[in-house]
């Protein structure tokens, strides 16, 4: 379970997330989408601890990222878009020393699931700077599966992969949200947003502009009368083609999130 | 029409990388290292009164020899070129280049007159810095040295150039292996011959005055003297005392640029796909060089590796796998063949000492050399590994979203490193104790125990050392991190006030440390007459102790900057 509470980010004159607040609970996939300069990427990075927010609070399974890092840290993957690998280990000794970093009993079984599972077989004893972009990414979602994770960040997770391996990893992403993750997708692919997520959460300049599933933020935007696509809801929403409905501030669609257990 | 673009392209990326460079200034992380570098080259090239004044007439005497020699090393560096050049990708081009001018409507001959055009900001800049440093020495006119140190420039990288496309010419041809060095060789070869009739055997050091007439009957006579003499009038440009002297010079180089032009444009060889090769490869290792120096640029070369004999445990504790990580990095990073200098040192002292009759004299040169390089390696340890967290600084977002306490993150990047170079100060001190002869009050339980007490002292100085370069990176991050494009003055200034900084820190936290071990030893050394084993015993002391208050030292400071590395903000930083 992944929650963010009033979550506040500024940078000296820039505020660049502004009160976001939102949930994802187990088993369901968040597409977190918006245009550039949106905050997809602050938020992804306060969610993972990576830079402490303004205000506001983040947990992971319970657990407050500011407060109790380790602890919350432990139940989290992250996967960047751009493949973070350290150029001097292999990609078994990769998994080793995420496995080990994670306290993973047993890994070797899991290492080589995961090899199997993301065709990374016969690759073992490569060094990253061997492996073309689409392995390297394959590499990084191994590294971040190994431990188990319950809260799954992905950024962009699909760049420079190619057919077989998106299907793959798009299998990959909803068997973990079926066995119980609760996972956040940042992408600009709409149709792949589309295509796995559950409910999309659509930002802009910090701000929640819709959050929903796809039948809920359709129904957010009458002039559609629910029958758009991500695409067209995501140019409407945020001005980019205009409508009746975009000139004003859309109402999100009404959400539930759980309240965070306190400190 | 197209030349006009090319050269567009040069003056633009030249006004704009100057641009940006001197914009930059405004931020003290830039302006501190370039006043700095600025403030060296200023103290040892131009400062007035510093250096300048006529040549002593002894060295005036050896003139026509100096230029003979400079004409010498000028055919030595052509010939070289020519059977070196099968070794080298034809054109160096970064990739944007290579993509963009070779997929436009551009000739052969035009992309390479660019690729010498690009060159000319750089070879403009050293002729600058010739023409300044000639201002200081009154016989030298600054006008020549810089046109003439222009012009040699680009004799040589054309040269280089119409070398490279040649062999290349010939790979596209189908020449392979050996055969492709055969124009170097008959070059060589050629040269070889010419030189053959004037050689006679060399006088004798103490034949000291000989030597410029043995050398001017080995350059300047017969078929030699005539090979070499447009080399000879090139060398002697920057220093020509008139413009009819220099005129000379310069139509030489005028014509070898234009036949090197010619022999490289016409040649027609196609050499896309090796400038492609060589941009992404150059490009791969510029910017691992940059992330993380010599260390990261060998492992962006290495292509297949065996697995790490270093086990990694799969239970315990989660710093022990950062030092793992390290270690592993380390030493896939460092070359044996950076062992072959030490190697050839040590030998080179094995001759001396067991070939010397006055071993007295040779211990002090064994202990005052390998002192020095123990301290350099101290000070200058973290400066040639930077295979830690410095190199890490552009995953920090990957890194901050693993499960660890910052202080677990630099305990293994710290030790990683502290144990390669404390692990090579204790062989230098070993060295130095199996090299000292001198037996009388120093025998094999002395030499032990020194090797013992270095062993338990020396690392936790690395790791200090390190400490303190790794603790710059967490509090200065932007400023530890080499920007793109940092170089020249700008990095050497960053290098040194990094190197002053160490220094000084490194002084300060040993101080506590030091005290304990020096008095501990000194007390040990006093009480040597009465007891040798007890004297042992406290030196010994003396560092096990110096080296755990050191160690604790670090613990703190890694403790301190672990804080430091919780609360960091990649985001702020310009990395």
């Amino acid at each position: 379970m992944i929650q963010v509470v009033d979550l506040r980010k500024t940078y000296e004159n820039h505020e660049a997330v502004r009160g976001l607040t939102f949930s994802v609970p187990p088993g369901e996939v968040l597409g977190l989408v918006g245009p550039n300069g949106a905050g997809k990427t602050t938020t992804m990075r306060c969610i993972t601890g990576a830079i402490p927010p303004t205000a506001g609070r983040v947990l992971i399974c319970g657990r407050d990222v500011q407060l109790d890092p380790v602890g919350a840290k432990q139940e989290l993957a992250f996967i960047p878009d751009e493949p973070r690998l350290f150029e001097y280990l292999t990609v078994r000794e990769h998994l080793a020393f995420v496995a080990r970093l994670y306290g993973v009993k047993d890994p070797k079984p899991r290492a080589q699931a995961l090899l199997e599972e993301l065709e990374l077989t016969g690759k073992e004893d490569a060094l990253p700077n061997t492996l073309s972009r689409g392995m390297k990414q394959k590499l990084a979602i191994a590294c971040g599966l190994i431990h188990e994770p319950r809260a799954i960040m992905f950024d962009e997770p699909l760049t420079g992969l190619d057919p077989v391996a998106i299907r793959r990893i798009k299998e990959s992403i909803r068997k973990r949200a079926a066995a119980g993750a609760a996972i956040i997708i940042s992408s600009h692919l709409l149709n792949l947003v589309e295509a796995i997520a559950t409910r999309i959460l659509l930002l802009q300049q910090g701000q929640k502009l819709l959050h929903g599933t796809i039948a809920e933020i359709q129904a957010a935007v009458p002039d559609l009368q629910g029958r758009a696509d991500l695409e067209e809801i995501f140019m409407r929403a945020t001005g980019y083609e205009t409508s009746a409905t975009a000139s004003g501030r859309i109402v999100a669609a009404p959400e539930t999130p759980a309240s965070p257990p306190t400190p | 029409m197209t030349q006009s673009a090319l050269l567009y392209l040069v003056a633009r990326t030249t006004f704009n990388s100057v641009k940006h460079r001197l914009a930059r200034l405004k931020q003290p992380r830039y302006l501190l290292p370039t006043v700095a570098g600025l403030a060296y080259f200023w103290f040892v090239f131009g400062m007035p009164g510093l250096g300048r004044g006529t040549r002593a007439p002894e060295v005036a005497d050896f003139a026509p020899t100096i230029r003979a020699l400079a004409g010498a090393g000028l055919l030595f560096f052509t010939v070289t070129g020519w059977i070196l050049a099968p070794n080298h990708a034809t054109l160096m081009m970064s990739e944007a280049e290579v993509m963009q001018l070779c997929t436009s409507p551009l000739t052969r001959a035009q992309i390479i007159r660019y690729r010498w055009l690009r060159a000319q900001p750089a070879t403009l800049f050293m002729a600058l810095v010739a023409g300044v440093l000639a201002l200081k020495r009154e016989e030298l006119n600054a006008i020549f040295a810089a046109l003439g140190t222009w012009l040699i420039v680009n004799v040589m990288f054309l040269n280089g150039i119409a070398a490279a496309l040649f062999a290349g010419k010939l790979k596209s041809l189908g020449v392979r292996g050996l055969s492709l060095r055969i124009p170097g060789i008959m070059l060589a070869l050629a040269v070889a011959a010419a030189f053959a009739p004037n050689f006679t055997p060399p006088p004798s050091l103490r034949q000291f005055r000989e030597i410029p007439d043995w050398l001017s009957h080995l350059f300047n006579d017969g078929l030699a003297g005539a090979l070499l003499w447009p080399l000879r009038q090139l060398a002697q440009m920057p220093a020509a005392t008139d413009w009819p002297e220099f005129a000379v010079g310069a139509g030489v180089a005028l014509a070898m640029m234009l036949g090197f032009d010619q022999l490289a444009t016409r040649l027609n060889t196609p050499f896309e796909e090796s400038a492609l090769d060589l941009a992404q490869n150059v490009g791969r290792r510029l910017e691992a060089f940059r992330r993380g120096g010599m260390s990261s640029m060998k492992l962006a070369q290495i292509q297949t590796v065996k697995p790490s004999r270093l086990r990694l445990a799969e239970q315990g504790p989660v710093w022990r796998a950062m030092l793992w990580k390290a270690l592993v990095g380390q030493t896939r990073g460092v070359s044996a063949r950076l062992l072959f200098p030490l190697l050839g040192l040590a030998i080179l002292f094995g001759v001396i000492v067991f070939s010397s009759d006055r071993p007295e004299v040779v211990d002090v040169m064994v202990i005052s050399t390998f002192s020095v390089l123990t301290i350099m390696l101290v000070i200058a340890g973290p400066q040639m590994l930077r295979n830690d967290l410095r190199s890490e600084l552009h995953r920090l977002d990957y890194l901050k979203s693993l499960p660890l306490r910052g202080r677990d993150i630099l305990r293994g990047e710290v030790y990683g490193s502290a144990l390669l170079v404390g692990a090579a100060l204790v062989g230098i001190v070993t060295a130095a104790m199996l090299l000292i002869r001198t037996t009388e009050g120093l025998h094999a339980a002395w030499r032990i125990t020194i090797i013992a007490t270095s062993a338990s002292f020396l690392p936790p100085v690395a790791a200090m050392s390190f400490a303190i370069e790794n603790g710059a990176a967490v509090l200065m991050p932007s400023w530890v991190a080499q920007a793109p494009g940092s170089g020249g003055v700008e990095l050497m200034g960053r290098n040194m006030l990094m190197a002053f900084l160490r220094l000084i820190l490194l002084s300060l936290l040993l101080a506590i440390p030091g005290s304990a071990a020096a008095v501990l030893v000194a007390v040990g050394v006093l009480v040597a007459p009465s007891g040798l084993a007890a004297a042992m015993a406290l030196v010994f002391a003396g560092g096990v102790a110096g080296g755990l208050l050191t160690l604790l030292e670090v613990e703190v400071l890694l403790r301190f900057f672990g804080r430091r590395f919780e609360t960091l903000d990649p985001s702020l930083e310009n990395m």
